[in-house]
């Protein structure tokens, strides 16, 4: 019975993450933890697993299209995997109390990183990133056909090394919380790198499999990875994933948008009373 | 702005495809042979042989610890085909950056079986 409630779900975290462009993760470990009592610790190790799993079923399409940029993602990968590597060892020092105020923390961040993005005047171009002058690391220039219009767009990558640091962050966050660690790494090459937005999610989608892998590992041998919990929870991913993204489009944005930061801040709030 | 060669990418895309579906079928298994009431006989991670014991007895543990394996594993073979495809455009700072991704992969699993053993 647990492992129908666990694959229904992760169907339901992974399409309402995938509706949202925030993955799963952010979702399926309070729902784990707090819906169906597993450890935080368990429940980060099956949601590793889980983005792993739509890392890599999302990949080769993003590579065939020519969106997601390869040199940029194994030169971002240096950092992500040692940041991976450093939070999964962490993780297991700290308590379990103290792993789930550290997540309740993330998910009020990344509402009001979301609340922002609602609120805020828009400064981001879809297509492009901003336009601001500055040199561009010759090897990285690159270019790619923008779906909706057909049209050739050619980019260039800036600020590398707070782009490495930053990445750094987000590795170490994947590891510790059993999060994509997407939220950092997107506005990291989009707004700090100047990346366009489609290839920065797209970059940062087939990066995801590798930045979790290290810390899956470290959870594999700590024991804090149930195979019997992540086989669900990778199939209602995937499933709820693909379904989530065709519902994406009938769905107005902003709607999801202010969904999802009611549920972050009901989980957050509910966190918060059970360690008060 | 000049566009630099791309690598090319068919081996590389095969991986992930092949690894995500060998991947979710084999953890498909476990859950039917969990719903179906096969015993789960859970093991170590990190113990070849109770997985092997596992999968060869149909155990649901058996076949869902060979997923997540498989899952694991694919980013990396992925990275190993990347790494290939950069060589063949002769891009030696893509290949190099590729080869030290996989050697702090190396040696994530080194310090994750160290860590395994250790506890």
């Amino acid at each position: 019975m647990t492992i129908l409630l666990a694959l229904l779900a992760s169907a339901l975290a992974g399409g309402f993450g995938s509706m949202v462009g925030i993955g799963g993760g952010l979702i399926i470990v309070p729902v784990l933890s707090q819906m169906l009592g597993y450890d935080i610790k368990v429940a980060i190790g099956a949601s590793l697993i889980g983005v792993i799993a739509g890392s890599i079923s999302a990949a080769p399409r993003f590579l065939a299209s020519g969106l997601a940029d390869r040199r940029l993602a194994v030169t971002l990968l240096v950092a992500t995997v040692t940041g991976g590597l450093t939070g999964g060892v962490t993780a297991s020092y700290f308590d379990s109390r103290v792993l789930a105020a550290l997540f309740a923390v993330m998910l009020l961040l990344v509402a009001a990183q979301m609340s922002w993005q609602l609120w805020r005047p828009r400064r981001v171009d879809q297509v492009g990133a901003i336009e601001v002058g500055g040199p561009t690391i010759d090897h990285f220039d690159s270019d790619y056909i923008e779906p909706r219009t057909g049209q050739v767009v050619t980019y260039g990558v800036q600020r590398l090394r707070a782009g490495a640091t930053l990445s750094f962050v987000a590795g170490s966050v994947s590891g510790l919380l059993g999060v994509g660690g997407g939220s950092i790494n997107v506005p990291t090459m989009n707004v700090v790198m100047r990346v366009p937005l489609r290839v920065a999610t797209t970059t940062s989608t087939v990066m995801l499999g590798a930045t979790a892998m290290t810390s899956a590992m470290v959870n594999a041998s700590a024991g804090t990875l149930d195979p019997l919990l992540a086989a669900p929870v990778v199939l209602g991913v995937l499933l709820g994933s693909r379904v989530g993204a065709r519902l994406s489009l009938r769905v107005p944005q902003a709607v999801l948008q202010v969904a999802f930061i009611l549920v972050a801040l009901f989980f957050a709030a509910q966190t918060i009373g059970r360690l008060l | 702005m000049t566009t630099r060669i791309r690598a090319p990418k068919r081996w590389t895309r095969l991986v992930y495809h092949v690894g995500s579906l060998l991947g979710g079928a084999a953890l498909a298994v476990a859950v039917l042979l969990e719903v179906l009431g096969r015993p789960s006989n859970p093991g170590s991670l990190v113990d070849p042989a109770a997985i092997v014991a596992g999968i060869a007895g149909a155990t649901s543990w058996g076949w869902a610890a060979l997923g997540v394996w498989l899952v694991i594993i694919t980013p990396a073979v992925g990275l190993m085909t990347t790494l290939a495809e950069f060589r063949a455009i002769a891009d030696r700072r893509a290949t190099l950056t590729t080869l030290t991704v996989l050697l702090l992969l190396a040696g994530s699993l080194v310090v994750a079986l160290l860590r395994g053993h250790g506890s």
